[in-house]
């Protein structure tokens, strides 16, 4: 007995029974009924979706003079020889196996002559991107001016590989993946009709392998239906053609990693690999499902599944690219099995490599302490005022100011004298507060460079008052007591502002700005106070300097 | 020459074949496919005798004359195909197929098995394709392959497709237990050869290398960072250091599931528990992870055709300490 396939078995008959394509078989059969067919198609899409088949149809409705709806007949005559191939009407041509030139002068010499019996002759080209250049440019010479009873049907997964130059004289339909649920539903018609049954995690099973292609699927069923004895394809022996672990041990796997139950997932990896399954599809399947756990996680709606409340977001990502990576090199390696395991003890480990969170922090850190050591670095190199202002700072530091959290680490010798004040300093910098106010007065001469350049005239002010003390991100400033007219240019709106932005440029943070009175600046202060060289004065005036000529004293 | 009772696994296989001749639905071509090593040559050969068996009781009786005649290789209905060279030529396709071969000599069946039939080329695929178009009376075909890719979807399509899948840890150990001698080494070679009984023996043969491997990691463990670690001379040519690395990285996985698990029975290597200990404590889990990518690296290094000596020196370098 010769066997026949059950995709072959169940090839479409009528373009009704193409599933998942109505968009291009509901548009043929307008044209057909229209009397509107072109004289080129072009059918792509992925394999086992129903592009040959429609070909087949179209072919027979275009010629079968019973066509209903555009439906051939399929009892006539002419659809009769159509089917069984014995017409000379309608050709099939393999391009995969006859990629050569000959086969299409042969079809150009016969193209001239009128169909026999059927109203149009029909050239069905499978797998069109195949054919070499040569025989393309002598199917594009037939496409350019194909004469009125020549209707073409080409064919191909692979679309882009055809050229511009025959693709844009073609009518293209694009052919998609079936979804699950329309081929879970005709594989159930073919169970009915069979007379036996498939499981449930059979069906899924299937439908997942199948990826859009009813061919696969049916091929799948095909050797189940071998294996089945009882009328009945159970998932298990569907999991064993396709080596695919069952659903029961990819769950139990991923709870097993969600709690970081090493020994578990070990042990399940154990179970499956001596199961004889194929645990490259394994991690595939893993990396598949975690997926999913992370599109339930990112979802608006938050649909929690419980595994995936044992993830995070970073560690999701992570175990998808370890497994992925895993996948690759267990195709290459000898042992799958040991690079499948290291993958998830890395992947519970967490460790090895530290998440992007926290090499963040740790730069913030650096950057920070390599401003604080260049501007410390900075005002021990300029002059001794300077070291004098280390030292006031170094002195202030013994007085913990109020509500900064101080962490207490008493730097031993600190009172070591000015020699060591360079390592206290950066010592200072690491443990203490990074924006107490020694760090403020360090950064002060800077910070008013700054400021000067920007605005000359803010500059003069500030550099009335001081840095006296900080509070909680606020910064006091020092005014001489009694020195109205300086409080109040230092608490002049665009001053403090323009303050507020410098102060958060040097320290990356957000700052409020007060004054107050004080009775005197911190020692060694009034040392720093530069005066206004006449250069400055007279830019500042925006002014220039003239000579006054002897008529001023008559005024 | 054997027969489906005497082959291990593959259960619904053996029953799906020998349902299929006792009740008389045998196809004209079939194909059985899965990883090597597995079985399926063994199974497509006693496939072929209890077709040729004049008993017709689904596998081969051993008592009738035609199965005395498959046994000894002599049946003259029985043809093997193989690649000459390279390939399948259609040559040899013909010669079987033409004329007068399809009168077989005892009014029965007659069976072509060909292997590795992803070796065909394509005239030989199409050939083959034609004559299945044919009406044959009695002619079944058996391909057998390794690589399913290597089999043009025509030929599938016309073919009832068979997967065989790799054999339980029990199984494999079963088929290899006499080679192997003691039931502790039949284990760990059936674990490591993942389930294929053909690369488990071919392991069996060549146990030393994984002794030379642990020795070398022991003394490498032990005497950390004192000298230069050197592989040993034994080791030749890229077969060899890849054996080599491979032992080692199975060696370190087992020390990688001691640290984390502490579950002997998930071992590779179950006879060499007492040195994994050792092992195990000489290390970090960190280092012991480190190891086995830097093992994975190397592999993948030597299969590039990389200099060998720098590639397994980076390797035991790491495993010293260094």
């Amino acid at each position: 007995m010769s066997y026949m396939a059950l995709y072959r078995q169940w090839r479409p008959q009528l373009m009704g029974e193409i599933v998942g394509q109505e968009h291009v078989t509901v548009t043929l059969r307008n044209a057909v009924t229209a009397g509107r067919v072109s004289h080129a198609y072009l059918f792509c899409g992925p394999r086992g979706t129903g592009k040959t088949s429609a070909a087949k149809v179209l072919a027979r409705a275009i010629n079968c003079p019973e066509q209903r709806d555009g439906e051939p007949c399929n009892q006539c005559r002419i659809c009769r020889e159509i089917v069984v191939g014995s017409t000379m009407d309608v050709v099939e041509i393999d391009a995969a196996s006859n990629r050569g030139i000959d086969e299409i002068r042969e079809l150009k010499e016969n193209i001239k002559f009128f169909p026999s019996r059927a109203s149009r002759r029909v050239y069905i080209v499978d797998e069109v991107h195949m054919l070499t250049n040569e025989a393309f440019n002598a199917l594009l010479k037939t496409l350019e001016e194909p004469p009125d009873h020549v209707v073409f049907v080409l064919a191909t997964t692979e679309p882009h590989k055809v050229p511009l130059t025959i693709l844009s004289r073609c009518q293209r339909f694009d052919f998609r993946p079936i979804a699950a649920e329309v081929i879970a539903r005709r594989l159930g018609q073919v169970a009915e009709k069979g007379g036996f049954t498939v499981e449930e995690g059979a069906m899924r099973a299937i439908t997942r392998a199948a990826g859009g292609s009813l061919r696969d699927a049916l091929s799948v069923l095909d050797q189940a239906l071998l294996l089945s004895n009882s009328g009945t394809v159970s998932a298990d022996t569907v999991h064993g053609i396709l080596g695919t672990v069952k659903e029961e041990a990819l769950y139990g796997l991923v709870e097993a990693l969600a709690r970081k139950n090493t020994s578990g997932v070990l042990t399940l990896v154990d179970e499956i690999a001596s199961g004889g399954q194929d645990l490259h599809l394994l991690a595939g399947a893993l990396a598949e499902r975690l997926r999913g756990l992370l599109i339930a996680m990112l979802a608006p709606d938050g649909a929690a599944e419980s595994p995936s409340q044992f993830f995070t977001r970073d560690g999701l990502i992570r175990g998808i690219d370890l497994l992925l990576e895993a996948e690759q090199v267990m195709r290459r390696s000898a042992h799958p099995r040991v690079v499948l395991e290291v993958a998830l003890v890395r992947f519970i480990d967490g460790g090895g490599r530290p998440s992007n969170a926290e090499l963040l922090a740790r730069v913030e850190q650096l950057e920070t302490a390599l401003i604080g050591a260049s501007a410390s670095g900075k005002s021990a190199a300029d002059s001794a005022s300077k070291n004098t202002e280390a030292d006031a700072a170094v002195g202030q530091k013994k007085t913990p100011s109020p509500k900064l959290p101080e962490p207490a680490a008493p730097a031993p010798g600190f009172a070591g004298g000015v020699g060591a004040a360079p390592e206290n300093e950066s010592v200072n910098l690491s443990s203490s507060d990074r924006y107490g106010i020694e760090q403020i007065r360090k950064w002060w001469p800077d910070m008013m460079q700054e400021i000067k350049r920007v605005n000359p005239a803010a500059y003069t002010y500030l550099s009335l008052v001081w840095p006296a003390e900080t509070k909680d991100n606020c910064l006091v400033l020092g005014v001489p007591a009694g020195d109205i007219f300086s409080m109040q240019m230092a608490t002049d709106e665009p001053i403090r502002e323009l303050l507020v932005r410098t102060l958060g440029a040097f320290t990356r943070d957000d700052w409020t700005v007060r004054c107050s009175y004080y009775d005197a600046p911190p020692p060694g202060w009034d040392a720093r106070q530069a005066s206004l060289e006449p250069e400055e004065a007279i830019s500042l005036f925006r002014g220039q300097e003239v000579t006054p000529s002897g008529d001023l004293d008559k005024n | 020459m054997t027969a489906f009772r005497a082959l291990t696994g593959h259960e619904k296989i053996k029953k799906s074949l020998t349902g299929a001749i006792v009740s008389n639905r045998v196809s004209h071509a079939y194909l059985f496919y899965g990883p090597p090593g597995v079985g399926k040559r063994t199974a497509g050969m006693a496939f072929a005798r209890a077709l040729l068996c004049s008993g017709g009781g689904g596998d081969a009786c051993e008592v009738c004359d035609e199965c005395s005649r498959s046994k000894q290789g002599v049946h003259p209905d029985l043809h093997l195909i193989r690649p000459d060279g390279a390939s399948i030529k259609i040559r040899q396709l013909r010669e079987l197929c033409d004329g007068a071969v399809f009168t077989s000599f005892s009014e029965g069946r007659q069976v072509f098995l060909v292997e590795q039939a992803d070796r065909m080329t394509t005239e030989a695929a199409n050939s083959f394709l034609k004559t299945l178009e044919e009406p044959m009376t009695g002619v079944v075909f058996i391909l057998i392959t390794d690589e399913l890719t290597g089999i043009p979807p025509t030929v599938l399509s016309r073919c009832l497709c068979y997967r065989f899948n790799n054999l339980s840890r029990a199984d494999v150990t079963k088929v290899i237990m006499q080679e192997a001698g003691s039931a502790e080494l039949a284990h760990t070679m059936a674990v490591l050869s993942g389930g294929s009984p053909g690369r488990a023996l071919a392991l069996l043969g060549g146990s030393a290398g994984r002794d030379r491997a642990l020795e070398m990691a022991l003394s490498l463990a032990v005497n950390s960072r004192s000298a230069m670690p050197v592989p040993p001379e034994e080791i030749s040519g890229r077969e060899g250091a890849q054996e080599f690395v491979n032992y080692l990285t199975v060696l370190f996985r087992d020390v990688m599931v001691v640290q984390q698990t502490g579950l002997g029975e998930l071992l590779i290597n179950i006879d060499r528990q007492d040195d994994i200990a050792v092992l195990a404590g000489a290390y970090d889990r960190r280092e012991v992870l480190d190891i086995l990518l830097t093992a994975e690296e190397t592999a993948r290094r030597l299969a590039g055709n990389v200099n060998q000596r720098l590639a397994l020196d980076s390797l035991l370098l790491k495993i010293a300490g260094f």
